[in-house]
This record gives C-alpha cells, structure tokens and sequence, in this order.
C-alpha cells in the first residue's frame, strides 16, 4: 500500500514537472499580457488584425513553458514549429510574401504622377538616422541595420533583413516593426499637423491622368532592371515584388496574380506571423536591447514620417501653383501599404471633406516598397 | 512538326545542363597541400600526412567522382577518385581532403601515393585527359614541420607558404573581419552609411522617375508602341460630328480626367450588369419582433411592409 503510495506521489509529481507551471516565469506572463494586447488591438480597434492575431497568438504559443528536448518549442531542432521558423531565419517567407503585394499593388497612382516617387525615396530617411542612433546606442553595424529598417515600416523587410544581419533579435525587430505598422493612425497624425500649416493641408492636388495598360505593363519590367542592377542584393524582395505585379499587370496570368495575391500571401502571413510570435520566448525576448530596439523603432517611425511631409513641403517650394503637393500624404513615404495612404486621407478629410487624399497617398506609399526594398539591399550589401 | 520544335528544346536544355556541370568540375582547384604533417592534420584511422585540400569556387555543388589525383607528370590517371561515394560531392564553396599516406585500402579520402615522392601534384577531369589544376610544391614545404603551401585567397591565382595550416576552412581566415567590422572602423558614426545610402536610395528612384516621365510624355503626345497596339492605325485627329468634320488635337484626347473614366467605366459596369441570368440578391421576409401596439396592427393602419431585402 505504502508502495502503490509513493508511486501515486511520484507519478504526480513528474508529471507536474512536465507541465508548464513547473517552468513558469514572470517573463511568460508578460509576455502572454503583451500577446493580449496585441489581440486587443487586432479585435477591438482593428490595428493590422491580419498580422497582429497571428503575431499575438504566435507570442502565447512560444511562451507556454515546457520541459526541454521534447522537440516542442521554436528553437528546438526537429519541432514542427522549428520547420515553421525555418522560413523566417532562412527569409523564405519575406519574398513570397512581397511576389502577393506585387500582385495586389497598383502602381497607378504612382505612374500617373511620378514626382510622387522622390517622396518614398525621402522617407527612407528613418532607416538610416535609425542605423545611426543604433550605433551610437552600442550595436554592431549589423545590428544597427538591421534594427535600422524598422523605419522602413515594412514588417517582410525587417523579417528578411534581421535574418541576415541580426537572426538572434529578430524577434524583437519584427515585433518592434509590427508593432508600430499597426499603430501608424496613432503616431504620424500629430507629426503631420505640427509639421504643416492650415493653408497647406487644405491644397487640393490634380486629378491623376489615366495610365496605359502597356506602362503597366513595361513598369515592373523596367523598374526591376533599374533597381536591381543598381542594388542586386535587394533582388529576393524586388524581384518577387515587380514579378507578382506583372502577373497582375499582364492581364494574361489572372490565376497566377490571383493566387499570389490570394492564397498565397494569406498562408505565407499565417505562417510568418505565428512563427515570428513565437519566437519571442520571455528568456530570449525580455532582454534590454529588446527595449532598446522598441525605442529607437519608435524614433525611426518618427523620423520616416517627419523626412516624408519636411521633403513634400520642400518639393513645394519649386512647384507652380497649380501643381503643389499636399504635404499630408508626405507620411505615406514609409511603405505601410495602404495605411499610411488611409492615414493622409483621414487627417486630410478633418479640414476639407471634399478633399480626397487617398488616391495621391497611394503614390508615395508605393514608392515606400520600392524604396524600403532598396534601402535593405544597400544595408545588405554593405553589412552582410 | 511540334515534335521537332520539342526535341530541340530537350536537346537545348540537356546541353545547357551538361554544359553546367562540366563547367562545375571544370572549375574544381587545388587549394592547399601540406607535406610534412607533423601535428596538424588526423585522419580517420588517427594517422598524420601529407593532405590536399580541393575547393568548390562555385556556387552550386560539384562532384570529384572519376577524376583523377597524380603527382606523376607521365602517369595522368594514377589515383582514380571512386564513382560510388557520395562524399566527394563538394558542396558550394566548399572542401574535400585527400590524405597523400599511400594507403588507397582506407577509402576514398587516402591516396595511393605521398607527397614526398615528387613536387608536383595535379588534378585531371573524368577523361583522364584534361588537365584541372596542378601544383609545383617548393622544397622548404617538404623541409619544414607543418607548414602549408596554397592559394592566398580560396581559389585566386595568388601562391605562397600560408602563415597557418585551414584544411576544410577558408585560407585567407586569418586576417579577414567581418564587413561589419570593416564598416565599424571605417564609419563609426555611421554619417557616411546615411550619405551613401540615401545617395543610392534616390539615385534608384530617381531612375523610375525618369523612367515614368518618359511614360508620361509618350502617352501626352500619343506615341504608341506597336508591340502592344494591335489595331490597325487610325486617323485619331479627324472626327466627324454632325456632318462637320471637327480637329481634336492628341493632348486634348489625352487630357481626360481619371474622374471622367472612372464615370465612363462605371456607367458601362452598371449597363453591362443588368443583363444576367441569376438574381445575385436574396429577398427573404424576416419576422419583426416588437410590443403589440394598435398603431402598428395591418387592419387597424396602413403601413410600410415588414419586407427586408438582404445580400
């Protein structure tokens, strides 16, 4: 009886060794409240939903302690979730997921006007005023363009560029870059207002022209020569990016550019996220340079935001009066496609309702990408 | 006829498959030897030799089986390296050893000759024809302990005694640091990285946007390109309105408002809508729940149906 005792006593006591609450920490409750938040975010006020749900219940999975060498966890060799995650530190997923943009972005706004463009280039500011910060801070060259790119706010960039220069904080700088994506209505706003005056934001822009099929067409093919020949480390992303949107462009691979655009940067988000969440394990994430990252993440956002409205109001000062740009959708340099644009429609619609943004905001938005994947190219050949 | 048109893009692709491999081999390089091995280098039975390091330049994998080693300029085809080992794939950019011991009974890896015996050593292709890659080793290389002779760069055409031994490693490790590094030293603050990087950034975009005005221009003044237009040319200027024959200029044709498209394709969209066989709508009756007032009884008040029309 004693005996049948102490194996009963044994047997729940391995088997609470087993289970998580053996090896919780204050660090995976955190980070199971910051994964809240983020679902908060998504459900409630409907920040990024498609990136922030994955991204959050990514964060709950990698923080659900276990016993090593089960082959559970993210970084364990073996795991389901270690193949999931070999698409992320390889930059497998970052790729596929720019050939869906570039079938579902139309280069319209951009074609039809393209001064807009030299706006997506100025607000790559941010990157590299962030690199530099990075340094000054004490990160490598590496790090600092890694960390750098946030200002970019294009999380398949961060992603993609992390895993070459900086694969051990690469969940910070992707969650950092997720993270403040989702909250674009909330930063650029103030910094548009206070960067223009009244007179400015009321500027009405003209109509755009209506563009040819055939310069939808010749556009990626062109644009990607140009670019990558210039920068042919960043071809994975401008490759895929031009290629997904001549599948759109040419009008005869409609099932290709539909499931580029469609199923398949839905399963490649899907993936990313949640395994970019739960990399975040507390012992890993919850390290000073994670906050650090947060911190100069925030200031690379502002700064992208404030290079893109200072350089639209500098354009101004050469431009007749009939062709001025609206300096509101300077914000939309940073490549948050389309919630930058929304965001240039929205502050633009608070003093003129019959003043409509958006379609101009799409120009420079657009640009973003090309120029975030351009920037990360030069960071890459330079750094890698 | 399609056949035919089939068989030469096999034919096509088996050459330019050959052609990649051959070129892959072809490429193959003696990349360090090392004689006298006093207490560098054991092999897999615990043994120390003279070794010769083969480096994969490509980027792709290249297999060394049916090649041949020698250190005999008459005898070409001396060691021949065995078809049935999947070790001598060397990966891209990467390694293979061979021990020079004269023991061929120990596998692929052990030659059937050493290094001791003369200066040269060369690697030849399947063939036993075609020269590879061949060493003159110098004397003090056999005279002196542990001291290597190769490439100073993996795969250069620079020779020389190498300041340490890197058999399976890059011969230039030593003094290489990391381009970040390089970029610490020479760009602490990182000034310089923001000049040059924003100088590319709007160099590259300020490409499209030439590229883009181009576009612009071409469309303004109506140039077309006959690669993409197939209808037969027109007289786009002339149009006929109310027996009057009426000049309208390319620019104002071009001038045309998104809005006014956006109008025109709307209209069309609507129009061409009208005409289907299947009702995309669902009309459905849903029961309203309320109090029961007289106001609302159908006998008592004529009223607005209860009728809900839902997609």
């Amino acid at each position: 009886m004693e005996k049948l005792g102490n194996f009963f006593i044994n047997g729940i006591e391995q088997f609470f060794s087993y289970s998580s609450f053996a090896h919780f920490e204050f660090g995976n409750i955190l980070m199971i409240l910051i994964a809240l938040v983020f679902i908060y975010l998504a459900v409630v006020k409907d920040y990024e939903p498609l990136l922030l749900i994955p991204i959050g219940f990514g964060i709950i999975v990698g923080n659900v302690p276990f016993y090593p060498g089960l082959k559970i966890g993210v970084y364990e060799t073996g795991s389901v979730m270690n193949y999931l995650y070999f698409g992320v530190i390889q930059g497998v997923y970052p790729p596929l997921i720019f050939l869906g943009i570039g079938a579902i972005t139309d280069f319209s706004a951009l074609l039809s006007n393209p001064k807009l463009i030299l706006i997506g280039a100025a607000a790559q500011v941010g990157i590299f005023i962030a690199y530099a910060a990075a340094l000054y801070i004490g990160f490598t060259p590496a790090e600092a363009g890694a960390i750098g790119i946030i200002g970019g706010a294009d999380g398949p960039t961060d992603i993609f560029l992390a895993s070459k220069l900086a694969p051990d904080l690469m969940g910070a700088i992707a969650i950092s870059a997720y993270s403040y994506m989702a909250l674009v209505p909330v930063i650029q706003p103030p910094i548009m207002r206070l960067l223009t005056s009244k007179k400015e934001r009321l500027i009405r822009m003209k109509p755009s022209r209506a563009v040819a099929k055939r310069e939808k067409v010749i556009f990626p093919i062109i644009g990607l020569m140009l670019t990558t020949f210039i920068v042919p480390s960043g071809m994975p992303l401008l490759g895929m990016l031009f290629f997904g949107n001549l599948l759109k462009e040419s009008g005869v691979t409609r099932r290709l550019a539909l499931t580029a655009g469609g199923p398949l940067i839905d399963i490649v988000t899907i993936l990313l996220g949640l395994t970019v969440g739960a990399s975040t394990q507390a012992n890993t994430f919850l390290t000073p340079k994670s906050v650090m990252i947060f911190g100069l993440g925030a200031a690379s956002f502002v700064v992208a935001t404030l290079g893109g409205v200072l350089f639209v109001k500098f354009m101004n000062l050469f431009l007749k009066d009939g062709s001025k740009i609206n300096p509101l959708i300077g914000n939309s340099g940073v490549s948050a496609v389309p919630d930058a644009a929304r965001v240039s429609q929205v502050v633009g619609q608070e003093y003129d309702k019959s003043n409509h943004l958006l379609m101009h905001a799409m120009g420079p938005n657009v640009a973003g990408v090309i120029g975030s994947a351009v920037a990360a190219g030069v960071l890459l050949s330079f750094l890698y | 006829m399609k056949n035919i048109k089939f068989l030469w893009v096999v034919l096509f692709a088996f050459l330019i498959q050959f052609t990649a491999i051959s070129q892959g081999t072809l490429s193959l390089k003696i990349n360090e030897v090392m004689v006298n091995n006093d207490s560098t280098l054991v092999d897999n039975y615990g043994n120390r030799s003279g070794w010769i390091e083969i480096f994969n330049p490509n980027y792709y994998s290249a297999n060394l089986e049916g090649m041949y080693l020698t250190n005999d300029t008459t005898n070409k085809t001396k060691y021949s390296i065995t078809k049935n080992d999947p070790s001598t794939a060397i990966p891209a950019r990467g390694y293979y050893v061979f021990f020079a011991d004269n023991k061929p009974y120990r596998g692929t890896q052990h030659l059937n000759f050493n290094l001791f015996e003369s200066d040269y050593v060369a690697l030849y292709d399947a063939d036993g024809k075609k020269l590879i890659d061949f060493f003159v080793i110098p004397d003090e290389i056999k005279q002196i302990r542990n001291l290597t002779f190769g490439r100073v760069i993996d795969g250069e055409e620079e020779y020389g005694v190498l300041s340490r031994y890197t058999p399976n490693n890059p011969n230039d490790w030593v003094d290489k640091i990391s381009k970040s590094q390089e970029i610490a030293n020479i760009d602490p603050s990182g000034v310089g990285m923001i000049l040059i990087s924003m100088s590319v950034v709007f160099f590259c975009l300020i490409l499209i946007f030439f590229l883009l005005k181009v576009f612009q221009l071409i469309s303004i003044h109506g140039l077309s390109f006959k690669m993409f237009s197939k209808k037969a040319p027109i007289d786009s200027n002339s149009i006929e309105i109310k027996g009057e024959k009426t000049e309208s200029t390319t620019k104002e044709k071009n001038e045309t408002s998104g809005e006014v498209i956006a109008a025109i394709g709307m209209a069309l969209y609507l129009f061409a809508n009208q005409f289907h066989d299947e009702e995309s709508e669902i009309i459905t009756i849903d029961h309203t729940k309320r109090a029961y007032s007289p106001w609302g009884n159908k006998h008592l008040v004529m009223k607005k149906s209860s009728l809900k029309t839902t997609k």
